[in-house]
């Protein structure tokens, strides 16, 4: 068996997870590929966040968050992205071990490690696709939200 | 006398548990069942919410919650904001 069916074989299930949980709260859920998925979550005022999810080298490497806009398909747009508290960063990339953009160039922590990030403190339990999309559903429904970037 | 029950929805970091349970049932007492259901790490720190709300507190009746057959609840891993 390749690698890159021992990664699908993990890969897999969790996508599966995410859309049954999408299916749950109502959220949208787009295959795009087999490793790339978007998720619609609407926030504590109504407002729509779609997120391109890119699994390559998952779960080796974190999986890439990016906030797309469905409009136009444009990636990682500060208008796209919610205003910052928790691990909304300023730099528009949500600030955790979890997302592979919070340690690229740009990112708010080029010195993490990516293939560490299971072992980060900050990771906890957030280890799953699942895990990943509840946390970012529950940031956008908190008190603290306070809009979108603009 | 019949315990009541309620039957639930809960996402969890390993997908979707749906069971049911007793509306005298405990919070903390949901979290222990769904984690033994879906084998999740008994060391995470997990905390069951509503739609995003704080936490419910770990003491709290399912009945005190107001809540319907079918509701949706979240299991979530309670990784720090960095």
């Amino acid at each position: 068996m390749t690698v890159t069916a021992v990664d699908d074989l993990i890969i897999e299930p969790q996508i599966e997870n995410v859309a049954q949980i999408a299916q749950c709260h109502g959220w949208l859920f787009e295959r795009v590929s087999e490793r790339c998925f978007r998720l619609s979550l609407s926030a504590r005022n109504g407002d729509v966040y779609q997120l391109e999810v890119e699994c390559d080298g998952f779960p080796v490497q974190p999986p890439a968050f990016h906030w797309r806009n469905p409009r136009t398909g444009d990636l990682d747009l500060p208008v796209d992205a919610p205003k910052p508290f928790g691990f909304f960063h300023g730099s528009g990339r949500i600030c955790a071990p979890w997302n592979r953009l919070a340690s690229l160039p740009g990112g708010p922590h080029t010195e993490w490690v990516r293939s560490r990030w299971r072992e980060q403190a900050e990771t906890g339990g957030t280890t799953t696709l699942a895990a990943m999309a509840l946390r970012i559903h529950r940031e956008l429904r908190s008190d603290q939200y306070q809009g979108r970037c603009s | 006398m019949t315990e009541e029950k309620i039957k639930l929805k809960i996402t969890t970091p390993a997908g979707v548990y749906e069971g049911v349970f007793a509306e005298s049932d405990t919070v903390d007492e949901v979290i222990a069942i769904v984690v033994k259901e879906k084998q999740l790490a008994d060391g995470d720190s997990l905390e069951l919410t509503r739609d995003g709300s704080d936490p419910l507190p770990g003491g709290t009746k399912l009945r005190e919650l107001g809540l319907k057959d079918g509701a949706v609840l979240d299991l979530i891993a309670s990784g720090s904001a960095v």
